[in-house]
């Protein structure tokens, strides 16, 4: 089984690794030295991944631009597609950090964009996270660091992926310490009750099912790889697979007793959390837009007031919808009103954080949750001023947008009217929060639209 | 009947200099759709958001901030997309060029990238104060053919 762990392209021009499932993945890495550095950890936590390494920063908007569909975008005869991930030194982004940090999020919203600092490199890092980066991992890059920088887990089945890659990021998941199922219980009494305890937390039944798997099967030294990983010459492997849905290689030393009926108990589990996530999708998600939906928005923001309350951190609530959509939808048809949504929603993406909560909770209505994870509420706080300013920008980012099945007799009129609220200034529960967002939004359509209006808690 | 398609600039006015007058009338006398843009990264979202330009123009050039690579980013990913520079009084676009360093003079990487008059107009001197447009019939057979060509074609065009 022999299997290597990554390639680097260069500048998007470079081969592919043969037998890499298929477009598991796209890395852009900004310096080939860099490159080189992190290929064999991001190798080891995502199998298959494609790095490409460019020379500087502009590079990286160059290689995004190839993922938005259009003739022409390629140079090298290579297919490019969706970036997954950017990955700089923070000396890349000198001069270029707000507007080049602002500019990749714009272009791929669900990207993730990572920072590798020495540690004289605090500040720079520091700067770069407060200018939207995702994350920031130390040198020398660390496997681990990296994979949680990606978010992704210590194993990527490549059967595993998602229709919206946001979706392996919950922001619920922030408001909750970790859940450790069966973490008290003794390897030798675990059992189907722990297995589906950490289905239900989220993610964890890998770790729980091997710790079970270990207990139970005798096999010495067994371990879960992923899809591509190498496995060393003395181990017997078995594919643990539930039908055609391939999730990882078990491999033991040989000889391993029974391991292939190990690997197909782990598959049938791995299969039903599969199963249960893409459920978990569908019901939070919203089909059009991508961006959750408003069960997901109701549930996440009644936990959030809770939280905020108990901690005073931040809370401010966004509610807009498109001006006159249902003259853009009755004049240019469906299709075109469908694409001001999907356009809307990934616009407003692009301006806020990766756990800022986007949805979409009516026909043409979205809502945003603006909330800090960290920071806390002090006697002379008020609405942070950055969450104005993104909203702002949204809305010159939604009437500057060309929307290409309007026409251009339509470029630059579509605008927004929308209403910010703050909590607890504004209100202290989730219905409170939302009338004042709603009365302000209304405010901004009686004043003749195309206006984001504060609420007293948000105003200036 | 396809309706045709206006050729499209990107203008890149770096930081808070005032948006030329004379060029922007120019282009859009001659039905040229433009983007005005502040900042090289402005330029690569348009391109990329927007599709391929016929033509970047740079507005005063010496005043724009991560121009080489600008110019590296924009020849790898958009290679029909013509680079130029303008600056205020002159009467013609100037082609920016990849300039080949010369054998043994140890050319520094900010220097790769000079700018290469191509107009074929008068010298600007000669046409300070007059009504001529600001761009050169030969320029602006350049911006609005179906594609940048090189400093010999446009020379003798």
């Amino acid at each position: 089984m022999g299997r290597q762990a990554s390639a680097i392209e260069q500048g998007g021009a470079g081969g592919r690794w043969p037998g890499a499932a298929a477009e598991p993945g796209r890395v852009v890495v900004v310096g080939e030295d860099l490159a080189r550095e992190v290929a064999g950890p991001l190798g080891a936590c995502w199998p298959g991944v494609r790095v490409c390494a460019v020379h500087h920063f502009l590079f990286v908007l160059g290689e995004v631009g190839r993922g938005h569909a259009g003739p022409g975008r390629d140079a090298n005869g290579d297919a490019g597609g969706p970036v997954a991930a950017v990955i700089c030194r923070p000396t890349a982004l000198d001069g270029l950090l707000e507007s080049g940090t602002r500019g990749l999020r714009r272009l791929a919203p669900t990207a993730r964009l990572i920072v590798v600092a020495d540690e004289h490199e605090q500040a720079q890092a520091a700067a770069a996270l407060r200018a939207g980066m995702d994350a920031v991992v130390g040198r020398p890059v660390d496997g681990d660091a990296l994979a949680r920088a990606l978010g992704r887990g210590p194993v990527a089945p490549a059967a595993q992926a998602s229709p919206h890659p946001s979706d392996a990021i919950d922001p619920a998941s922030a408001l909750e310490p970790p859940a450790s199922p069966g973490a008290g219980v003794d390897d030798a009494e675990l059992g189907d009750v722990d297995l589906v305890d950490a289905m239900l937390a989220g993610g964890q039944l890998e770790a729980t099912a091997m710790r079970l798997l270990r207990a139970r099967s005798g096999l010495v030294g067994v371990a879960l790889a992923a899809v591509n990983d190498e496995i060393a010459h003395g181990r017997d492997a078995a594919e643990v697979r539930h039908r055609e849905r391939l999730f990882g290689i078990l491999h033991a030393p040989s000889p391993a007793a029974h391991l292939c009926e190990w690997a197909a108990w782990l598959g049938r589990w791995m299969a039903l959390q599969q199963q249960v996530r893409q459920l978990e999708t569908m019901a939070m998600r919203d089909e059009l837009t991508g961006v959750w939906n408003r069960r997901y928005f109701s549930r996440f923001l009644d936990r959030l007031l809770e939280r905020a309350a108990r901690d005073r951190s931040q809370v401010t609530l966004l509610v807009f919808d498109i001006d006159n959509f249902k003259h853009y939808n009755d004049r240019y048809g469906h299709p075109a009103g469908d694409e001001i949504l999907r356009e809307t929603a990934r616009l407003m993406q692009s301006f806020v954080r990766s756990h800022d909560v986007v949805a979409r909770i009516g026909g043409d209505e979205f809502a945003v949750i603006f909330w800090d994870a960290e920071a806390k509420r002090r006697p002379d706080s008020h609405h942070p001023e950055s969450v104005r300013q993104a909203a702002r920008r949204f809305q010159q980012a939604v009437r500057a947008h060309r929307f290409p099945k309007l026409l251009n007799e339509a470029a630059g009129t579509l605008t927004i009217s929308g209403g910010l609220a703050s909590f607890p200034w504004d209100g202290r529960t989730p219905q409170e929060l939302m009338e004042k967002a709603d009365e302000m939004a209304m405010q901004s359509k009686q004043a003749g639209k195309n206006a984001i209006s504060f609420g007293p808690g948000a105003g200036e | 009947m396809a309706s045709e398609r206006p050729t499209r600039c990107v203008v890149l006015v770096g930081g808070e200099e005032p948006v030329p007058t004379l060029l922007v009338d120019a282009l859009r006398r001659r039905g040229t759709a433009l983007e005005v843009v502040r900042d090289v990264v402005g330029v690569m979202l348009d391109l990329a958001m927007r599709g391929p330009a016929a033509a970047v123009i740079v507005v005063e050039p010496g005043r724009v901030a991560h121009l080489q690579e600008l110019g590296e980013a924009v020849r790898r990913y958009y290679r029909q997309t013509g680079l130029w520079t303008y600056r205020g009084g002159q009467t013609g676009l100037e082609r920016l060029e990849a300039a080949q360093p010369k054998p043994g003079t140890g050319t520094a990487a900010g220097d790769i990238w000079a700018c290469g008059a191509v107009a074929a107009g008068a010298p600007a001197a000669d046409r300070a104060g007059d009504e001529e447009p600001v761009i050169s019939p030969a320029e602006m057979e350049m911006l609005l053919g179906a594609g940048p060509r090189g400093r010999d074609q446009s020379a003798t065009g």
